[in-house]
């Protein structure tokens, strides 16, 4: 299983969080980076595509809004992926401190 | 500048634009009008981002109904690799003066070969050698030179605006 990307990992945890369109997922993952990822439109919706067809998310109608806004929410198979790369992430951290402070010692 | 925009939409696939155009020139729109709120530097940046990140969207999403979805295996799009690229090297400089002094050389010994060699119209190989050396050349590589110092900006500009940051966004894995 290859790691996700950073791109396609702050999109899902945009969604992770709650239902999102498509600027509410810009804004989310400019301020979880800091404002060190700056996602285009297109590069955004290249990821939503292809995410659509892996079916880690789906598309709906956001009923609060009055334009009935498309959004995106995390499917289960989405959730799990994610939950896979949290704990790739965290072996990798474990790895690296058990490396670095045998390193020390 | 949301025509530009529409128009840079329009490169899409039809079949992709069925599904995503409004919602796309939807948040455009919404993100431009906080682009513009910031600086106009900050919307300058935001215009050449959302720009090139729809026509290389578009040109990626052309290559993949061609293609279809091995596309993304086959070239590495999605991801500009500009780690080292945005630093102008070195190496480069020294490629370029060879490669000038390589074409000099070549033109010298074309000349000399269109001498030596019998032909009906000889005024006429000269004529074309002699346009070519040494103005020519020198005004060839100043442009090559400007196209390219153009080019290095443009890079330059994409890794200030956060482009060059986003890593790739596929999401298939290698067994699929």
């Amino acid at each position: 299983m290859e790691p996700l990307s950073e791109a396609v990992l702050f999109i899902l945890l945009s969604l992770a969080e709650q239902p999102r369109h498509g600027y509410s997922i810009l804004k989310d993952v400019e301020e979880m980076s800091d404002g060190r990822v700056m996602l285009s439109t297109g590069t955004l919706y290249g990821a939503l595509r292809r995410l659509l067809e892996d079916h880690w998310i789906e598309r709906m109608k956001q009923q609060d809004t009055a334009r009935g806004k498309v959004a995106y929410r995390l499917t289960g198979s989405g959730l799990t992926r994610v939950q896979q790369e949290m704990e790739r992430m965290k072996h990798l951290t474990r790895l690296a401190r058990a490396r670095v402070e045998t390193k020390e010692a | 500048m949301e025509r530009l925009y529409r128009w840079c939409l329009g490169l899409y696939p039809n079949s992709y634009k069925q599904v995503f155009f409004d919602e796309m020139l939807e948040v455009f729109v919404e993100a431009r009008i906080a682009a513009a709120a910031r600086s106009r530097w900050r919307y300058f940046q935001f215009m050449f981002r959302e720009c090139v990140g729809a026509v290389g969207g578009a040109g990626f999403e052309r290559g993949r109904s061609i293609f279809g979805p091995q596309f993304s295996a086959m070239f590495p799009v999605g991801r500009l690799f500009m780690s080292s690229a945005t630093r102008f090297p070195l190496s480069a400089l020294v490629f370029m003066i060879l490669s000038f002094l390589a074409v000099v050389y070549a033109i010298a010994q074309a000349a000399a070969l269109s001498m030596a060699l019998p032909h009906d119209h000889p005024a006429v190989a000269l004529q074309v050698v002699k346009l070519a050396m040494p103005g020519g050349i020198l005004i060839m590589f100043a442009i090559a030179y400007l196209l390219g110092i153009a080019g290095w900006l443009g890079v330059y500009m994409l890794r200030s605006s956060g482009t060059e940051r986003l890593s790739r966004t596929e999401t298939w894995s290698a067994a699929k």
